[in-house]
């Protein structure tokens, strides 16, 4: 019964001076740690549980051995985060693999990494074809690092000359058949209005099972029944044709017409009517509803 | 279908268009997009404007078109 005790005191100090050791020891994630580190952890781990039950061992001697193995993880990285050479020393340095899609043999054989490594990694990274990396580098953590060759990057919007927009959060305006006002009131918008949507794409609230809008004030609605196709307005993309044949018949009646001054000022509408077109196109092509 | 009931024609898709246009420029929140839709509305509007005096000029010169 003495010996429980004994026991039961032991782990609790022992688990408190763990505790201060590892804060010691400082910030580090488990999968970030070193071999050097790992085995630290381990042996103090070990110690410590000796220790906490082994009431036969001095707790001085466990004591002044567990102190070693936090000292010295503690003076490496102390030292590794002052001298370069250190840190080169303990993590090692990263390494390039590639270069101009080209495998670098030497390398991959200095860091023992085989063909099917390579190849395994890169298929982790997306990338299929060697001849597709510009640059690889194996980190010191032992992750690749791939950095595609410019022709294979997928493009952004400004790539494209899209237009950026910003992006709010979509709000949630229709639930179980019943507008939810707050999220109508955050997505700056009223009831009248989605009355009026679901209207254009005639469709009853009751039938809604979800309603969201997003920033550009589309309007995605998902119905009860799955085997009813979804109605899509087709405002935007109508707006858009709209404008497109306006101007097309603004040029027809330049063309028709015989009065050079008339002549004149359909061509002259006709641009201004085509500079619309090109302005608000990005907007209205594409999106959901609206 | 003659010239000045097919002007007329455009001239209502047009009244049409901009009147979208103005209602997507309030229903967005994006700026970018708010500033080409109402930029848009405001140009398709002179154009209406121009085409309205067009049409009230062929209808004056031109009675015969009047009401079509």
């Amino acid at each position: 019964m003495e010996g429980a005790v004994g026991a039961f005191v032991r782990s609790i100090v022992i688990f408190f001076v763990l505790l201060v050791f590892t804060k010691i020891l400082g910030k580090r994630e488990i999968s970030q740690l070193s071999f050097i580190d790992f085995v630290s952890a381990i042996t103090m781990g070990d110690i410590a549980a000796n220790l906490s039950y082994n009431l036969e061992g001095e707790m001085a001697k466990g004591f002044s051995s567990l102190m070693v193995w936090v000292f010295l993880p503690f003076l490496l990285s102390y030292l590794a985060l002052h001298f370069k050479w250190m840190r080169r020393f303990l993590n090692g340095n990263a390494v390039v693999v590639i270069r101009q899609g080209k495998v670098m043999e030497d390398n991959l054989r200095k860091v023992r990494y085989s063909i099917d490594d390579l190849m395994q990694q890169l298929r982790q990274r997306n990338v299929f074809h060697v001849a597709d990396v510009e640059f690889a580098v194996l980190e010191a953590s032992g992750q690749l690092t791939v950095l595609k060759k410019s022709d294979m990057e997928q493009p952004i919007r400004r790539d494209l000359s899209i237009p950026s927009e910003i992006r709010n959060e979509p709000h949630v305006v229709i639930e179980d058949g019943h507008i939810n006002h707050e999220a109508l009131t955050k997505a700056n918008l009223d009831p009248g209005w989605l009355l009026a949507e679901l209207e254009r794409i005639g469709v009853m609230l009751s039938n809604v099972f979800l309603g969201q809008v997003d920033s550009q004030g589309h309007l995605y609605v998902d119905l009860y029944d799955d085997n009813l196709p979804v109605p899509v307005s087709t405002h935007r993309q109508a707006t858009l044709a709209l404008l497109k044949q306006s101007q097309a018949s603004l040029e027809l009646f330049a063309l028709q017409t015989g009065k050079v001054s008339s002549k004149g000022q359909f061509e002259r509408l006709a641009g201004e009517l085509e500079e619309v077109v090109r302005q608000v196109q990005p907007f209205l092509q594409g999106g959901g509803g609206g | 279908m003659t010239v000045a009931s097919q002007v007329k024609q455009t001239l209502a898709g047009l009244k049409s268009a901009q009147a979208s246009l103005e209602q997507f420029a309030l229903q967005t929140q994006d700026k970018s997009a708010k500033k080409a839709f109402t930029d848009a509305a405001n140009q398709t509007q002179s154009i209406i404007n121009a085409l309205q005096s067009r049409v009230n000029q062929i209808e004056q010169q031109e009675p015969e078109y009047k009401g079509f």
